[in-house]
């Protein structure tokens, strides 16, 4: 279906080799997933394969790719819109209609298809995706999941023989994505659609997928590495908790999904019922200063209800994780703490102060703000302005915020344009700008969208060295995996409502969609990480 | 089904109706109950879509445009003579510009004058603004022709980004806030990643289009020779207009010679795209009855004289869309989080 002939690309402006002399193929009917490090090039493989790239945006390619037998040097991605379809990154910014039912026509009416059959296939892929009742809602209310779900509806109804997606479930929830990726796996045994999936979240896609491609990038000169799962596994670094586990156990064959796993766990779980995990010092806390508290915050947007009558509690040296649906209220209550959610009725208060009182250098030693999109925080045009900027901000000497972000990434360049860094790299500056100040209370949203597994560990790093210091911290996320290495305390918030505080340990386990890979493996043993059980094990 | 809403185009017939009406000066009461009509249409029939709110954005700038059009009227023009109401100091200018002058008597004809300038220049405004409030632009543009392939390009995503604009601009805002900048707002360090957000969008939703398959059926050397016929009936038009207005002969010859031009320059678009329509826009009796009632308005303020039998006439007539338009299609829209 797919075949790559001695493909290389360069970006010259960058002398970056993103890939060199590629070859391979795709069979039809195959789900085929991309791993790789940010900014190793997953993106630019699949814009390879419609002509995007680089059609779209410049780079030397050389080599043939074709799909079905077009080469996508003869034609321009429009012309093979009939055979491919391509779901980006934030379907939402690719969105060319005003509603649901317009967008999932729009490609058609460009290939020309005669109306009678638009207005059949519009049915059978509303009825496909579920989107039947959505059919005439506004495309700008929609919530992640189901964005999107109308993106992959609307390149579907164009009846292409390959799908590609780039990280369709890094944005939603656990059981949003479960069911993007529960469709997708239908597209492939029904309609026998080969699908390309570029992805993060290896614990999420692992169970689906028939063979793997892993972009090694620069460093590597620009290869791949193509197999099966289990073979790709075994070699890989970045692997979910489950893999990590079955290599440590040397359990054979490797284990991909919690199924296989739990069958070759049995001696595991013996061994570990007599030993207790590590305690999370959640009970301790409870004495020390509070940080911020929230009392009977409402937030009202419109007619929308997004929060209603929250109390929030944080102590020093707290690592608090907010989980929830997408559109539950977490955005809204990790706003409203810094005061850029505007507040109904309520009141926020930061080491005793009401938030909208605090301003410039009062407000950010008090409380750090990592936005979902980091770029947000970012208005400098190099990684050194930035850094200059947040010296002068935070009224420290200058240099400071530089030598915090060596620490975080020693290899950066102070002449890169924020823009081009890669999603973790720019998650590292935007930690240096805020912790230049150094903040009580650092509160992050959704950080490891986009994150692959090596920054999620220095992520995580951070993360508890702030707790060690007696600072705190909050998370809105979610990735159980890192609320599960983290976390002190979970809450969950459903329809802007808080319907469970507590330990991360009991919340986590009480939930079967929220609870983490280990703890499925080990249920009912009450662990949660794969740390824990090496440390476990060792001290024994 | 929903209600359906006007076709984009009758609605920009209704509006260049009144704007032409609002050109022919048809007096000051026409013109002023030329703007309540359009005000009433707009209200009425209006959508919550972002773009109804051209309507308000167009009120304030014709209000602009009338009170700079005062300023010049009064300060700089040639005399009038008249009934003198007060004097402003003159300023002396040199031999050659005589025949102008800025200051002097101010007589109450030249405020008249004026004044109805400005209002037909305020009324010409409200037309416009209350045609792009109410037409539904991407469906205009989806009615246009394939050959303005790029220019649909362009357009679409113009329309799409002005409502990011918003949120890019209150995202820099909350940034300064989070990072603690209390330093003056400096116009680069708010233009310049607002320039960049809409850049990237722009650039995304390109890709976008381009690999959903927008403009798959073109042919190129169709499409050039399509654009290049319309773009010359744009010309002819253009300069039919300008006669027109100027009250040349010829103006006719001109609009003949542009419409044929048109017409065929659609003709040859059409064969070298093949597009189609889910849901096509209809146009049915009322956007007939609409577009016959914006050329009786041209006409009628062309050949009669100001009357108060024409004035109420006009009046009506730029009213019709009250009666026979349905009100713009609601969509389902609560605030996304």
């Amino acid at each position: 279906m797919i075949s790559f002939n001695q493909v290389s690309l360069i970006y010259p402006q960058a002398q970056k080799t993103i890939f060199n002399e590629l070859s391979f193929s795709v069979p039809e009917g195959e789900l085929l997933l991309i791993m790789g490090q940010t900014g190793s090039g997953k993106s630019s493989l699949l814009k390879l394969i419609n002509g995007l790239v680089p059609h779209h945006t410049g780079g030397i390619l050389s080599g043939e790719i074709t799909v079905a037998g077009r080469s996508t040097r003869m034609h321009r991605p429009r012309e093979m819109a009939d055979l491919i379809g391509i779901v980006g990154q934030n379907p939402a910014e690719g969105f060319v209609t005003d509603t649901v039912e317009e967008e999932i026509a729009f490609g058609m009416e460009s290939l020309g298809i005669p109306r009678d059959v638009m207005r059949k296939r519009v049915e059978e892929t509303l009825d496909l995706l579920g989107l039947a009742q959505l059919r005439n809602r506004s495309l700008s209310t929609l919530s992640g999941g189901e964005a999107q779900r109308v993106a992959i509806a609307a390149v579907l109804t164009m009846h292409p023989k390959v799908l590609l997606l780039d990280e369709p479930t890094s944005a939603l929830d656990p059981i949003a994505a479960e069911e993007v990726l529960s469709i997708l796996a239908r597209l492939v045994h029904d309609l026998g659609l080969t699908i390309i999936i570029a992805e993060h979240r290896l614990e999420r896609v692992l169970q689906f997928v028939d063979r793997i491609i892993h972009v090694l990038g620069d460093e590597h000169g620009g290869q791949i590495r193509i197999g099966l799962p289990e073979e790709i596994m075994a070699q890989s670094q970045s692997a979910p908790p489950v893999v990590l586990l079955g290599k440590d156990q040397d359990w054979n064959p490797l284990p991909l999904t919690v199924r296989d796993a739990r069958r070759l766990a049995e001696p595991l779980r013996d061994k570990l019922a007599n030993l207790s995990p590590p305690i999370r010092k959640s009970s301790e806390i409870k004495s020390l200063p509070l940080i911020l508290e929230i009392k009977k915050l409402v937030v009202q947007y419109e007619k929308k209800v997004a929060l209603s009558g929250i109390d929030l509690e944080v102590s020093a040296g707290e690592v608090v994780a907010i989980m929830g649906r997408n559109g539950a209220g977490k955005s809204s209550l990790l706003g409203s703490a810094v005061g850029i959610t505007p507040i109904k009725s309520g009141q926020v208060l930061l080491n005793g102060t009401p938030t909208n009182d605090l301003n410039g250098k009062a407000l950010i030693s008090v409380v750090g703000f990592v936005p979902q999109e980091a770029t947000d925080l970012l208005y400098g045009e190099s990684v050194l302005q930035e850094c200059t900027f947040a010296d002068r901000d935070s009224q420290v000497a200058p240099g400071t915020t530089y030598k915090i972000l060596n620490q975080l990434l020693p290899d950066i360049s102070e002449i890169a344009h924020p823009r081009d860094l890669s999603e973790g790299q720019r998650l590292c500056l935007v930690l240096a700008i805020v912790l230049a100040a150094s903040p009580k209370l650092l509160i992050l949203d959704e950080p490891t969208r986009g994150l692959d597994y090596s920054a999620k560990l220095r992520l995580i790093k951070i993360l508890r060295a702030m707790a060690e210091e007696g600072r705190s911290v909050i998370l809105a996320t979610h990735d159980v995996e890192l609320v599960a290495e983290v976390a002190t305390r979970v809450i969950f918030l459903a329809e802007g409502e808080k319907i469970a505080d507590g330990s991360t340990l009991e919340i986590l386990t009480s939930s079967p969609a929220f609870a983490p890979q280990i703890s499925k493996i080990l249920a009912p043993g009450k662990w949660l990480t794969f740390s824990e059980i090496t440390a476990a094990l060792e001290q024994n | 089904m929903n209600q359906r809403s006007l076709h984009p185009f009758a609605w920009w017939a209704w509006g260049i109706g009144i704007a032409v009406t609002a050109s022919q000066s048809p007096g000051t009461l026409a013109l002023i109950l030329l703007c309540i009509g359009a005000a009433m249409v707009v209200y009425s029939k209006k959508s919550d879509q972002p773009w109804a709110k051209a309507f308000a954005i167009g009120v304030r700038l014709g209000l602009i445009a009338f009170a700079i059009r005062m300023i010049i009227g009064i300060t700089l023009s040639v005399p009038i003579p008249g009934n003198t109401l007060f004097t402003l100091p003159t300023l002396p200018l040199p031999e050659w510009m005589a025949g102008i002058r800025i200051g002097g008597p101010v007589t109450s004809e030249r405020l008249v004058i004026t004044a109805t300038e400005g209002l037909t220049f305020f009324t010409l405004i409200i037309a416009i603004s209350a045609a792009s409030a109410l037409a539904n632009p991407k469906q205009g543009l989806r009615a246009l022709p394939g050959v303005m392939h790029q220019a649909g390009v362009a357009l679409i995503i113009s329309t799409t980004l002005i409502p990011h604009f918003v949120t890019s601009i209150q995202r820099v805002k909350q940034a300064r806030r989070l990072r603690g900048d209390t330093q003056r707002i400096a116009f680069r360090k708010i233009a310049v990643p607002i320039f960049e957000d809409s850049l990237q969008r722009a650039i995304n939703l390109g890709a976008a289009m381009e690999s959903r398959g927008y403009g798959f059926n073109d042919s190129a050397s169709g499409r050039r020779f399509g654009s290049q016929i319309l773009l010359s009936s744009v010309v002819v038009i253009t300069i039919g207009v300008s006669l027109f207005l100027a009250a040349i002969e010829g103006a006719a010859i001109a609009f003949g010679v542009g419409v044929v031009l048109l017409a065929t320059g659609l003709l040859v678009a059409n064969r070298s795209t093949k597009r189609t329509r889910y849901r096509p826009q209809v146009w049915k009796g009322s956007e007939w009855v609409v577009v016959a009632t914006s050329i009786a308005l041209i006409s009628l303020v062309l050949y009669k004289n100001e009357s108060i039998f024409t004035t109420a006439a006009i009046f009506f007539l730029a009213l019709s869309p009250l009666l026979v338009a349905p009100k713009e299609r609601q969509v389902i829209r609560e605030a996304a989080l």
